[in-house]
């Protein structure tokens, strides 16, 4: 029975913990202006999360060192330092938007401008990292994320033509008055956020703060394969429900304070106030495990103790780097930049970075000195594989194609 | 190059520098559209938001939030249009594309008051105002001279 509710509560936290601030605001532009003829790159993108996360948690339960905390060691000082470089610049830069992002909900709760709070959310933010328990922030942040439930919800309460909606889903092509560059634009940001290098660091960190050990695989693959497609569910849902509400009155998602409305007018007070609360839990999970990542990835780099398994004492360096992050990232938000536009780019440059993330993960989980029998088999492998194919291509067309429509305009 | 062909041709390239560019007028009317469809989107956004809290779907903060949000969108598509210098040929796109927008931007700034004090009957007459502005921008591409 412990071990059912232990699976159970795993699965919660990972669809609740799925949605970030990049998918709020990506799916929501992109339902839209393209209805869900972008669905596909959401579930590509979620397999392709799936797969990876699998591996970097594997690595972590059979080596019981975090994935990025080998890379160094198996692939040598350039490439760690390039991988380090890459990730790093875009978790850091999904910080900030994570941080903009619970500035912006709770000024949808109370009127109080953003920028006020900014300041408060990265003091409350460090606290909580430097105080709180790995598993109770988990926990938490996940099962409260669970309140985004409401956009289902509220798409069923919509009660929408459900043939148009399919077939938006199979019409994989720009909605009129779009372009191809676009589209592809946005198909970019979609895999981006679903693939933020965060997600890997901070799976197979936690992994290792979790203690799991081979034992634990199992567990973890159920999280992986069963709690992010439900995520990804949740996703598509906030998609959906800005198709079935703006795409018709062509309304373009341009701020936060958008994405609840048509949970509103779906669910009327009490829809928007759980939406609400979804954002705050949703934003500020994400905003912890992308801080804490930044140390994750430094830390392990050089070989510091990290983590919050240790007591801070003995992790000093971690918990500085975390320290110092949080407090770069107020200056940045207090120049008035508008943390919806940083999280576009954080989506876009998160594709580009995810080569130089996930390539290593393939080639340790390959690795029979680390994982002795539970290297991947030939179905990750292969998966892995044309994954890191659909990685780089995605990762070349980025640049170009944010030139070309000048930002997805 | 002689000392006196790059005297003239710097002479050229500072006279060119020191004109204002006249500009393409079918690039103009084509950011005049780009700008009417920025706005629509703003306006139906309003619209939307007024009608949700007029059925007492949404919080007057929220609906403030959204609003104001919307306003600043427009504010910041038309002021950006405004500024553009238009080609000789293109004061007809010019006049129609400001006229609707200021039109636009009296709407919502309507909405707005109206959501703030929370008076139903100011917000019921900005909703209709919005909903026509809303009307007259979503026919701009095809009315747009």
């Amino acid at each position: 029975m412990k071990h059912i509710f232990a699976v159970a509560l795993g699965v919660l936290t990972a669809i609740g913990g799925f949605v970030d601030i990049g998918d709020l605001v990506t799916n929501a532009l992109v339902g839209s202006r393209f209805g869900l003829s972008l669905a596909w790159v959401v579930v590509v993108g979620v397999v392709g999360i799936c797969v990876f996360s699998e591996m970097s948690g594997r690595v972590a339960a059979v080596s019981g060192r975090a994935t990025f905390d080998l890379v160094r060691e198996r692939l040598g000082p350039r490439v760690g330092l390039a991988n380090l470089v890459a990730s790093m610049a875009v978790t850091f830069l999904t910080f900030i938007a994570e941080i903009g992002g619970v500035a912006l909900a709770l000024e949808l709760a109370t009127s109080v401008n953003e920028v006020l709070w900014v300041p408060v959310v990265a003091a409350v933010l460090w606290i909580v990292l430097w105080r709180v328990r790995f598993k109770v922030l988990e926990n938490v942040f996940g099962l409260l994320g669970l309140a985004l439930v409401v956009f289902a919800v509220a798409l069923w309460q919509l009660n929408p033509d459900w043939g148009g909606l399919w077939q938006q889903v199979t019409s994989p092509m720009p909605t009129p008055g779009e372009g191809w560059a676009q589209y592809g634009y946005y198909a970019v940001a979609l895999f981006g956020a679903a693939l933020t290098p965060y997600e890997v660091f901070f799976f197979s960190s936690g992994g290792v703060e979790e203690r799991w050990t081979a034992k634990d695989v199992g567990t973890m693959r159920v999280n992986v394969f069963l709690g992010f497609p439900l995520g990804g569910l949740l996703s598509l849902s906030i998609a959906a429900v800005a198709a079935v509400v703006f795409l018709p009155a062509e309304v373009q998602v341009e701020a936060l304070a958008q994405v609840p409305l048509p949970v509103a007018l779906a669910l009327g007070k009490l829809g928007l106030a759980i939406a609400l609360i979804g954002f705050f839990a949703a934003t500020f999970g994400a905003a912890c495990e992308t801080g804490l990542s930044v140390g994750y990835s430094i830390a392990q780099f050089y070989g510091w103790r990290w983590g919050k398994f240790v007591p801070p004492r003995q992790a000093a360096r971690f918990h500085l780097v975390v320290l110092l992050s949080t407090v770069l990232a107020v200056p940045v938000l207090l120049t008035t930049v508008d943390p919806i536009a940083v999280t576009e780019y954080s989506v876009v440059f998160s594709a580009l970075a995810l080569p130089l993330t996930y390539l290593p993960i393939l080639v340790i989980a390959n690795d029979p000195d680390y994982m002795g029998e539970r290297v991947n088999g030939r179905l990750a492998n292969a998966l892995g594989t044309v994954y890191l194919v659909v990685i780089v291509v995605v990762s070349v067309a980025a640049i170009p194609l944010m030139i070309i429509t000048k930002g997805g305009q | 190059m002689t000392a006196r062909a790059a005297v003239a041709v710097l002479a050229v390239a500072a006279l060119v520098g020191c004109a204002t560019p006249e500009g393409d007028p079918g690039a103009y009317r084509d950011e005049a559209l780009s700008t009417l469809k920025a706005a629509h989107s703003a306006v139906e956004w309003v619209h939307i938001t007024v009608g949700a809290r007029l059925d007492d779907k949404i919080f007057a903060r929220s609906a403030d939030d959204c609003v104001s949000s919307a306003e600043d969108s427009l504010s910041g598509a038309a002021g950006t249009f405004v500024g553009l210098q238009p080609p000789r040929s293109s004061d007809e796109v010019r006049d129609a594309a400001t006229k609707l927008l200021s039109d636009a931007q009296d709407a919502v700034e309507d909405a707005r008051i109206a959501v703030r004090r929370d008076d139903r009957a100011a917000m019921r007459q900005a909703y209709t105002a919005v909903a026509h502005a809303s009307q007259a921008l979503g026919r701009a591409a095809e009315e747009l001279p």
